[in-house]
């Protein structure tokens, strides 16, 4: 049979089953057997499928997935990541848009501890919203920040999403995980330009409110306390990669044990603190691994079937410059992020997307970080995003329009710094390559 | 609707046979297609001497057979190579014979042979494991291409000047000579390929072990500073084909597969020795020193290699052992 | 209605209270399989950073930990699957359902689970005889530990067998509640709506 027309079948049973509702998972998982035993091998389609679930999920590259998550759910339901917003927030001067900055500087920061952006949002959106709400911040400059800074975690180092990336990929994690430090930050001062320009043409979204007076001691006292500890998380982690105690896969596992020593210093390891990490982490980690499983026999199944070379092989006969194919990747991803969880687009996608990119004879780091960055766009891009879900959590009231008003110009920030990335490929790479990388 | 093609099955066949050939889309049920995959990646030189085999085939019984290259990993994963091919999802599989291990645990001794896979052919090792894989293995021994003595090389940051020196130092392995390295003292420990690098350069590892051949590609120069002499270990790529899809091929073309599949492996063994020149050449040229073990140091080097291998063989397969090593050895 | 008094008349009775019992195992074990999942996870944490530490400081790697990892990830993962399936965790596309009315969405459910029933049975019937056959045949995982694989093998059989079962509840939940429906679809559907 032709590719075409097995992909044509595939893609349409894929999809019916995906928009009737049925779970990600296993609407793949019945793509994938069907798959098999019609387009493969009849007799032992299903047995070929089930015994694939082992190599796809053991494998030591995705040991930092679950534990990124545990780490910051620890920092989170302990209330350690809570200390360190005290922090931002007590040398965050008498600025405007004050809480607006801090939910930024915050959500910088806990990107750096934690890996996992549902802790971010959840953290920001349930600590920063109330105190915004009570001084009359508008929807743009409450909401759109938090949407915004939540999928720094994502980006900025260490994050589960980016391990999950070099695992499917095959590229190196450290490349990945160092490659997405200077995007991160130009992000950062993006989201930073995007408040200021706000609140300069209309002040009174973000009305000026009277504060505690903080003294410079005091300020410097809960740095020592309510941040360097939390801080203490990703410098151990940085100092045993450095030192070669760890390679950057295990440093994960060193993280965790840092993280249960600052909360354990805190005596804020409760028997209810350790529930709530485990489960939300094994929530996420469970759903996140199930997708894994059927999508390697999905991309597989491509493969065996002769669909992904002949995608290959169709879009570049189109004749596309390298760099408008890039985009128009880029743009796919953003589009299929306003419906999808970033997961299954990334499994749906990094097959055909890598032999391409390959073939072009770019850098897979440099595309894996724009990739990343645009899978992020779609955790704010409603009807479908995870970071929509937790504001809409903590915020049942708000509607989709007001969302979209909210979130837009951020995203406009991060359209500027992917095109930056394509413009000068060295913010992802000059970091790594220092390093010795890539 | 029975062509010569049939002439060689049992005479009960053609009943069946028809049934299935309906079920075919195209009626041209005169040629056998035969799913190929390797261990290799695509761009991977590794993989020539199978290219020579299928392309061989294509081009000389093309009319007969298609043998059709699915791809590499991408196509099964590597961990599930083995199964795919034993249960007959694919139908042929190129790849290093120790995945086969779980099935025929005494394939791994191929490693520690004497003799060349051409030479096998005349003693009777080959028709021997040929035996075992279609025994134990359900699977077709058509022996070993891209192959070569001296195959494994240690690669460290130490300059190392005696045998003494690699004990206590922590290499990153994989199974094929974790049992060899642990006899010199060393600690093994296992670490995914793509952090070997940062391993080496943060001195997380002080070494590894990896083929001489392929490595100046994918670049194994780059994480050490030296590599150290004497080389140890045959190493291979095998092919291998399901033994249904083998016995379902018309008996006047099996002596011609059998046939290529010696060709390949000739052209194999000369390609692997360029290769390895050349791959050796390149890392040199790139800046890797190679140090030399003293004289008895290395032959008691290669001894280790030696026992470490052939006690793992008797392990696996006591009632075998004497016999493989008697048909391995010159 | 005369039916829902029967039950009530039946409630208490031993027979009841078994099959009650029974009913709610499958919930019960998939959240005892949950809490050895957040196990798992939290000791691969531990056994890795062990594991390193013991490589740095004592020059000693403890030997299989790569392998061990690995293992983890797979057991953890097979024992999460039918919790978050009972809770409604697994992610799905919802954007499209949601445009449906309340009613159709029930539907949707029903189908939903009435795919995913026979879809873990399939699997759970599969990976039994597969767990028998590799049992039977003893083959061995090719690592620096070769264990047997009819362990691993045991976990998916185990989670889709629940997963399964999970499911069943599930549709039948379904499908009362969409009788429930007819009785006050428009209280239910101002509901969903916000
Ligand atoms: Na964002
Ligand atoms: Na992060």
């Amino acid at each position: 049979m032709e590719w075409q027309l097995m992909a044509l079948i595939m893609f349409a049973v894929m999809l019916v089953l995906l928009f009737l509702g049925l779970p990600v998972s296993v609407a793949l998982l019945i793509m994938v057997l069907f798959g098999f035993v019609v387009f493969v091998d009849p007799a032992l389609g299903v047995n070929h499928v089930i015994n694939g679930f082992f190599s796809s999920i053991a494998k030591f590259t995705l040991t930092p997935v679950p534990l990124f998550i545990l780490v910051g759910n620890l920092m989170f339901h302990s209330g350690v990541a809570m200390r360190s917003i005290n922090c931002i927030s007590k040398w965050m001067g008498s600025i405007p848009a004050r809480l607006s900055f801090i939910s930024v500087a915050a959500g910088t920061f806990f990107g750096a501890i934690s890996g996992s952006t549902l802790a971010s949002f959840s953290l920001l959106a349930s600590i920063l919203y109330p105190e915004m709400r009570r001084q009359n911040y508008s929807k743009a400059m409450s909401i759109g920040p938090i949407l915004a800074s939540g999928g720094l975690a994502m980006i900025i180092p260490p994050s589960a999403l980016s391990v999950f990336y070099a695992a499917i990929a095959q590229i190196s994690v450290a490349g990945i995980l160092i490659g997405g430090i200077g995007p991160g930050i130009l992000m950062a001062v993006g989201y930073s330009s995007v408040i200021l320009l706000r609140v300069a043409i209309n002040p009174s979204q973000a009305p000026k409110y009277e504060f505690e007076k903080i003294s410079w001691r005091e300020r410097f006292h809960s740095l020592a306390v309510d941040l360097l500890p939390a801080a203490f998380v990703t410098g151990l982690m940085l100092v045993f990669i450095l030192f070669g105690i760890t390679t950057p896969t295990e440093a994960a596992a060193v993280g965790f044990v840092a993280s249960l020593i600052v909360v354990i210093g805190y005596r804020n390891l409760t028997w209810d603190v350790i529930k709530k990490t485990v489960t939300s982490t094994m929530e996420t980690t469970g759903m996140i691994f199930f997708i894994t499983i059927t999508a390697a026999s999905y991309s597989q199944l491509l493969a065996h079937t002769g669909i992904s070379t002949g995608m290959v092989k169709w879009v570049i006969g189109l004749g596309l410059t390298p760099i408008v194919t890039v985009i128009a990747m880029l743009i796919l991803v953003v589009i299929l992020g306003t419906f999808m969880d970033q997961v299954p687009i990334m499994m749906v996608t990094i097959p055909f997307f890598l032999p391409i990119i390959e073939a072009f004879g770019y850098n897979m780091i440099w595309f894996a970080v724009m990739m990343l960055i645009a899978l992020q766009i779609g955790m704010t891009t409603p009807p479908f995003g995870l970071g929509l879900f937790v504001v809409k959590g903590v915020i049942p009231e708000i509607k989709v329009k007001e969302l979209y008003a909210a979130a837009f110009p951020y995203l406009l920030s991060d359209a500027a710094v992917i095109t930056l990335l394509l413009l000068l490929p060295d913010i992802v790479l000059y970091i790594p390559g220092v390093m010795n990388l890539i | 609707g029975e062509t010569a093609d049939d002439a060689g099955e049992p005479e009960e066949e053609p009943a069946e046979e028809t049934e299935e050939t309906t079920e075919e889309p195209a009626e041209t049920g005169e040629v056998i297609t035969l799913e190929a995959v390797s261990y290799w990646s695509a761009h991977l030189k590794d993989n020539i001497p199978l290219h020579y085999f299928v392309d061989k085939v294509n081009e000389e019984l093309g009319d007969r057979v298609e043998i059709v290259m699915l791809g590499g990993p991408e196509v099964v994963s590597v961990p599930d190579q083995a199964e795919a091919l034993n249960t007959g999802v694919i139908d042929f599989l190129y790849f290093p014979a120790d995945f086969y291990i779980p099935y025929v645990p005494e394939i791994d001794a191929l490693k520690l042979s004497k003799v060349s896979p051409l030479e096998m052919h005349e003693n009777g090792a080959h028709e021997f494991f040929d035996q075992l894989m279609q025994e134990k293995g359900n699977a077709k021994y058509f022996g070993q291409m891209n192959v070569g003595p001296e195959w494994f090389g240690i690669y460290t940051d130490t300059k190392i000047e005696s045998i003494d020196d690699f004990n206590g130092m922590i290499f990153r392995t994989i199974p094929a000579y974790e049992a060899f390295l642990q006899k010199l003292g060393i600690e093994c420990t296992r670490l995914s390929w793509e952090e070997l690098l940062t391993a080496m350069d943060r001195g997380t590892i002080d070494g590894f072990a990896h083929s001489i051949s392929g490595g100046f590609d994918i670049g194994v120069h780059e994480a050490a500073d030296y590599l150290v002499k004497p080389f140890f270990y045959y190493g291979a790529a095998s092919l291998l084909m399901n033994l249904d899809a083998w016995n379902s091929i018309p008996d006047d073309i099996k002596p011609e597969i059998e046939r290529i599949a010696y060709e390949a492996q000739e052209y194999g063994f000369e390609w692997a020795a360029e290769e390895y020149n050349r791959s050796i050449e390149g890392m040199i040229g790139a800046g890797l020193e190679i140090i030399e073990l003293p004289p008895e140091d290395a032959e008691q080097f290669l001894v280790t290699a030696e026992e470490a291998g052939w006690e793992e063989i008797a392990a696996r397969s006591p009632e075998n052992v004497d016999r493989i090593r008697e048909l391995l050895t010159k | 209605m005369s039916d829902k008094n029967r039950k009530e008349k039946h409630h208490n009775t031993p027979v009841h209270r078994v099959l009650k019992w029974i009913i709610e195992l499958p919930d019960k074990i998939s959240f005892q399989m949950f809490l050895a999942s957040g196990l798992v996870c939290v000791s691969l944490g531990f056994i890795v950073f062990t594991s390193s530490m013991t490589r740095y400081f004592m020059n000693k790697p403890i030997r299989g930990i790569y392998e061990i990892s690995g293992y983890c990830l797979f057991i953890m993962t097979f024992l999460a699957i039918p919790f978050l399936l009972k809770t409604d965790k697994h992610v799905s596309i919802e954007a499209i359902k949601e445009m449906f009315s309340p009613r159709v969405q029930k539907y949707l459910d029903i189908f939903n689970m009435a795919v995913c029933f026979p879809l873990g049975l399939l699997i759970f019937v599969y990976s039994s005889v597969m767990t028998y056959d590799l049992y039977k045949s003893g083959l061995i995982l090719f690592d620096t530990i070769e264990p047997p694989r009819y362990i691993f093998m045991f976990f998916v059989m185990l989670c889709f067998l629940i997963f399964a079962l999970i499911a069943l509840k599930k549709l039948i939940t379904a499908i009362k509640e969409i009788r429930n429906l007819d009785g006050d679809s428009s209280t239910a559907g101002r509901n969903q709506t916000t």
